[in-house]
This record gives C-alpha cells, structure tokens and sequence, in this order.
C-alpha cells in the first residue's frame, strides 16, 4: 500500500455537475436517432449518455472518463442474442419433436436454468467491460474475477438470498462484495472489501418489520444503512470509502423524484437522474492520503459478450 | 474577438501513473506543445489528438492521444485550437452551442416522427397485418379476450336461449360464405352493450337484451357486430394496441414497457374502434339485415332507443365510443326508406318461443 506514514488522512471528494437540460438534450437526440434507425443507434445513445454521466463525475478535482463505443455495444449484443437465439430456439424446436406433454415441464425449465446460469457470465462480462473502459487521470479500472469463480459464490447466495425472502441480504453482501472488491483495480491498485454480514442484520430484520408498517417509507431508511455498509467498507490504496447519505435525505429526494416522474408523465427522467446522481456523489468522500505516482496502468482487454448477455436479460447493474 | 494567447495552464496524464502534471500548453503551427516537470517537451501533432470532454457547460476540455490526456480547463481553448487549425482537423471536436440545436431539432423529429406514425405509419401497417393474419389465429384470439372478458361462469347457460341465439346467427349468416365460425354468448351483466371480439367471438350482454323490444331490434346489434368480425376491426385494434406499445418501447429503450403493454393488449380497453369502423358497421350490417329478410326498423327503433338514453343520460357504457346516435339514426332511417320503397318481403326472425326464451332472465329458470 502507498500511504505515506506520516501525512495526515486527506479527505478526496466526488461531485457530480451534469444538469438536467444538458442530459435531457442527449436523451432527446438518442430516441430521435433510434427511431430512425430503427434502435440501431440506441447503442450509440447509449456510449453518448454514459460519456456525458462519467465525465460530469468529479472525483479529487478531476473528472472521470468513458472510453466504450457504440460499436462495440452492437457486438457484444449481436453475439449475447444470437448465442440466445440458437439455444431458444432448439429448445423450441424440442419442444415441438419431443410433443410429449408429461416432459413438457423439461423445455420450460430450460429458459430458466439459462437466466440462471447466464446471470453471473452477465454480470462479470459487464463488470469487465464497464471498468476496462473507465479512467480516472489517465489510469484505467480493471475487473479480473472469472465466470466460474463468481458463480461458485454468487449462485449459492442469491439462492439463500430467495429462500430467506431478503433476510440474507447482509450476508450475500458480504460473501459477493469481496469477491467483487479483490478483483477490480485501479491501475495496479486492487479494491477491499472487510464488511461483515452481521454488521447489517439487526437493521434488515428492523427493515423487515418496520417497511410494512410505514408503508413502505422506512425503505429510505433501510437503503441508506445499506449504502453506507456497502461505502464504509470498501478500501483502495489504503484509502476507505466514506458514505454520508442519510435516510432522511434518501426519503426527500425519493418522494420528489417520484412526484416529478409523475406530474411529468415521466419526462422529467433525466432531472431525477441528475438529482440522484447528485445526493449520493456528494455525500460519497475517499479518506487517506494516496500518493497518485505510486499507482501504475495495468490496462486489461475485455469483449462486449456479457454486457450484450445483461442488456438482453435486462439486468440492471448499479456501475 | 481576437484570441492571441501565448499559453494555456493544461492538466497533463502520462498514461503510465495516475499523477497529475500542471504543465504550460501552447499551440504552435505543428500542433499542441508542452514541456513536463521533467523537463521533457512534448508535440501532439493535430492530426493525432482526439478531442472527448469539453462539449457540454463547465465541463473541462479533454484531449487524448493514445492512453494520454491533456485536460483544459478555459473552454476559449477551443476557438483558440479552431483557428490553428480549423477545428475540424480534430477529431471528435464539437463546441456547446450547437449541442442545443442539435437537442431542439431532434425534439422537432421526434413529435413530426410520432404524428406521421400515428396518422399513416401505424394505421397502414396495422391494416395490412391484420389482414394476412390467418383466421385460426383470429379464432385462438378471440377465444382468449372473450374468455378473460366474460368468465364461463358469467354466462348464459339456458339451452332454450342460446338455441334461439343461434337460430337468430344463423339467419344472419345466410347462405354468403364466411371464413367465421360465429360463436355468441349473452353475457348475464346489466350492462347495455354488446362486442366483438377477433374470429367470430361475440359477446350480448343481459342489460342489451333486456332493452331489446323485438327480435329484429337485436338482430340489428347483431349484425353491426358480425360486421366488425367480417372486416377484422377487432384484431386491427389489438395490433394498433402492439404496435403503439412496441413504438413506445424502441423510443424508450425498455423492453419492460413491452411485456406491460402486451398484457394490455387482451383488455377490453383494446378492442376500440375508431368511428370509420362503426360507420362501416353500420352499413354493412344494415345490408346484412336486408338479405336476410329481416325488418330494418328494428335497427331504426334500437338507435331511436339510444337517443333517449343518450338525452338523459352521459354513461352509454362502451357504446359512447360509437359516432353521434343521431347520426347513425338518420343513415339507418335513409336505409329503411329505401328498403321499404323496394318494398321487399319480410320474414319474422324468430318464433314469439324462441324470443321468449332469449327474453328470459336466467332467475326465471325453472
């Protein structure tokens, strides 16, 4: 690690400046565009709208930068649904020569043990993706986990997560987030992640009693704790991660948002997105002193297979 | 304005170590020139730059070449870079004004694009799909609106009724050849209407019947809602409905909206039809009541009927959705005068038991 023993923690904040105009105009342009084309350029769009988020995300005085494109995007999800396509299809083609309706249940389970097995190829092939094409000072992110790796600790949790009707949440938390932690980068710099699952259960077991009971309000509060458990564990370069969002905050925030989407019939999006985007980035900090020098590119390649797998799957992932 | 700068305060990333340089930039006429803290000079010739931040407001200038960065924070940079070297050398470069234009422009596209689907784009497409959709297609379709509109259990199930019914379908159908099976159930709901669904699904309901004061005045009904069947409004309707649904998911990108809408598609609320449709029911059911033999003034009677409903009364239930009652009352009078100037014969469509049977409330059963 580089921290200099001597010199006394530095608090490096993050900020977001994009404002809603600006974003709406991206968006605009997008759905124009892909009408046209006939949602080829959606993909386009898509790289359009990502630059115009990293690069309004300040971090340490400096702004983050996309380097993905549209091209790339169209691949990834030519190559993600055409693999798709071919098992569906066979599997409907047996469907139809098998024509037995006592192994019927066979072809109905096979779409579901798909999603299943394809949810971690999903999210590693987008984590690789998303981070090898993310700067900051000139220093990429890398995500070096492995598909078989991830599933071994992400199909048995998610699982648990089910069975236990969200109980186990704190402890898929904390079983996923290291794995997720250790293997993403910043430049050779690895992330961690020491929270415990133990240190979020009393408060998702209050969750579970008192979210019904405010009608759902309580969510907010439940949101923030995991927000914070989340930031509040997670380290680079000796520096920790501090999130000061409150439940408070989260609560104003969701209900104004919400009242906006529907006075607005949903136009207002891009505001809510902005506003959002806003709270959490100023109240995310980095404590300790990292020397910048000290930390070196480790580039790494990575396809567009499994964030084409995560768009079609339609799984959204919070990077 | 005359930008003569000698030099511009740069943020410079070597690509190797995420350490930030302050470095001086000048632009010379063999491109951007600067010198690190090492005192190593540096030359990006214009042709190798790429230009990937800076387009929107406050948002700093960045140029990269390969894996390195120069980031500049005064966005004058720009017009200072275009005079060098036109602007256009660089890749990538594109200042903040034209953003908006380019915004407001794609908003006028969009609203001229979403007018000119919704006046012939989607209209024509639907139109011509739903008439190559084949007939037992049509048929699995009405049978599942129909079933999920009125259950089983909500209909009539009296055998002398339905008999009766049928009699009455199959006076209509007559000897024309018809790819439709009619299958018509009365619906035991006090509600005064009466639908099509797609492939000869056909639903009256109790309150119609009740207010019906002879066989030819449902006959009427009848034949407007075969009509809708013979000329494919209901399933122009559902694909009207998809079609609307699958716009609205490529504008927005989400594939969720999609499968919402889908099952929105069985509801009632699609089987709508525009006042073309009931005008083109209305005639052609008004032809098929006069080769069936059927008095027309029933139709006539039933539409007066609905006027006076309509006088006090604003709920008409789903038939509000039908052209003004005064209008279609004057094009089915015109049809009965001529009718009747031709002075043709008239056969009673069912037997005074039959109608009866129809007649009965299903309370009344023995």
């Amino acid at each position: 690690m580089s921290r200099k023993v001597q010199s006394r923690p530095l608090t490096h904040r993050f900020a977001f400046h994009g404002d809603g105009a600006s974003f709406f105009g991206i968006h605009l342009v997008t759905m124009f565009l892909s009408a046209l084309t006939l949602g080829i350029y959606s993909f386009w769009g898509r790289v359009k709208i990502r630059r115009f988020l990293y690069s309004q995300t300040e971090f340490a005085g400096e702004r983050f930068a996309y380097h993905g494109t549209g091209m790339e995007l169209l691949k990834g999800w030519a190559r993600a649904s055409f693999l798709l396509g071919a098992v569906l299809g066979l599997n409907s083609l047996l469907f139809f020569l098998w024509d037995d309706p006592a192994s019927a249940w066979i072809t109905q389970l096979i779409p579901l043990a798909l999603v299943v097995m394809l949810a971690p190829l999903a999210i590693v092939g987008t984590l690789r993706y998303r981070f090898s094409r993310t700067s900051w000072q000139g220093i990429r992110f890398s995500f070096r986990g492995r598909v078989l790796d991830f599933a071994k600790v992400f199909v048995p949790a998610a699982v648990l997560n089910v069975v236990t009707l969200g109980l186990y949440f704190p402890f898929f938390l904390a079983r996923i987030l290291p794995y997720i932690a250790e293997n993403t980068a910043y430049g050779n710099e690895r992330f961690a992640f020491a929270g415990k699952g133990r240190d979020l259960f009393s408060q998702t077991l209050l969750a579970a009693i008192l979210t019904p009971l405010t009608l759902g309000l309580y969510g907010f509060w439940y949101q923030a704790h995991v927000e914070r458990f989340v930031w509040d564990h997670m380290a680079v370069a000796g520096a920790r991660f501090r999130s000061t969002v409150s439940g408070g905050g989260l609560c104003a925030l969701g209900l104004t948002n919400g009242l906006l989407m529907i006075v607005t019939l949903g136009l207002a999006y891009p505001w809510v997105k902005v506003r959002e985007a806003r709270y959490k980035l100023a109240h995310l900090t980095l404590v300790g002193s990292v020397d910048w020098s000290q930390v070196r590119q480790e580039a790494q390649q990575a396809g567009t297979f499994g964030e084409g797998m995560a768009d079609i799957l339609d799984l959204e992932l919070g990077v | 304005m005359q930008v003569t700068r000698a030099s511009w305060t740069a943020r410079y990333f070597d690509g190797q170590t995420a350490r930030r340089q302050e470095v001086s930039l000048r632009i010379t006429p063999g491109g951007l020139h600067f010198r690190c803290e090492d005192g190593s000079d540096h030359v990006w010739g214009f042709g190798e730059l790429r230009q990937t931040q800076g387009r929107h407001r406050g948002e700093p200038i960045r140029l990269e070449r390969g894996l390195e960065a120069l980031v500049i924070a005064e966005p004058e940079f720009l017009a200072a870079l275009a005079k060098h070297r036109r602007g256009s050398g660089i890749r990538g470069a594109q200042g903040a004004p034209k953003q908006t234009a380019i915004a407001l422009a794609s908003a006028l596209g969009l609203v001229g694009l979403g007018i000119s689907l919704y006046v012939w784009g989607i209209p024509t497409f639907v139109n011509a799909a739903a008439a190559r959709v084949p007939v037992a297609w049509e048929d699995k379709l009405g049978a599942a609106v129909t079933a999920k509109i009125a259950p089983l259990e909500t209909r009539n199930a009296d055998p002398e009724a339905n008999a009766a019914l049928a009699a009455m379908v199959a006076r209509l159908a007559g000897d024309a050849p018809s790819p439709y099976h009619y299958r018509v159930a009365i619906v035991e709901q006090p509600t005064v209407n009466a639908l099509a669904a797609p492939g000869g699904h056909i639903l009256l309901y109790r309150g119609l019947i009740a207010r019906a004061q002879s066989p030819e005045e449902l006959a009427g009904v009848l034949a407007h809602e075969m009509a809708h069947v013979e000329r494919r409004h209901s399933t122009q309707a559902v694909f009207r409905e998809l079609s609307f649904s699958a716009v609205l998911a490529a504008l927005t990108g989400d594939a969720r909206a999609m499968g919402q809408i889908l099952d929105l598609a069985g509801d009632l609320g699609a089987l709508r039809y525009n006042r073309e449709a009931e005008r083109e029911a209305d005639r052609d059911g008004m032809y098929r009541i006069q080769a069936a033999a059927i008095d027309p003034r029933g139709m006539v009677r039933f539409f007066k009927e609905l006027q006076e409903r309509e006088s006090g009364f604003l709920d008409v239930g789903a038939l509000s959705t039908h052209p003004p009652t005064r209008e279609r009352l004057a094009a089915a009078e015109a049809l009965a005068r001529d009718w009747q100037a031709a002075s043709r014969e008239t056969r009673p469509v069912l037997t005074q038991a039959q109608w009866q049977a129809l007649k009965r409330p299903p309370t009344a059963e023995p």
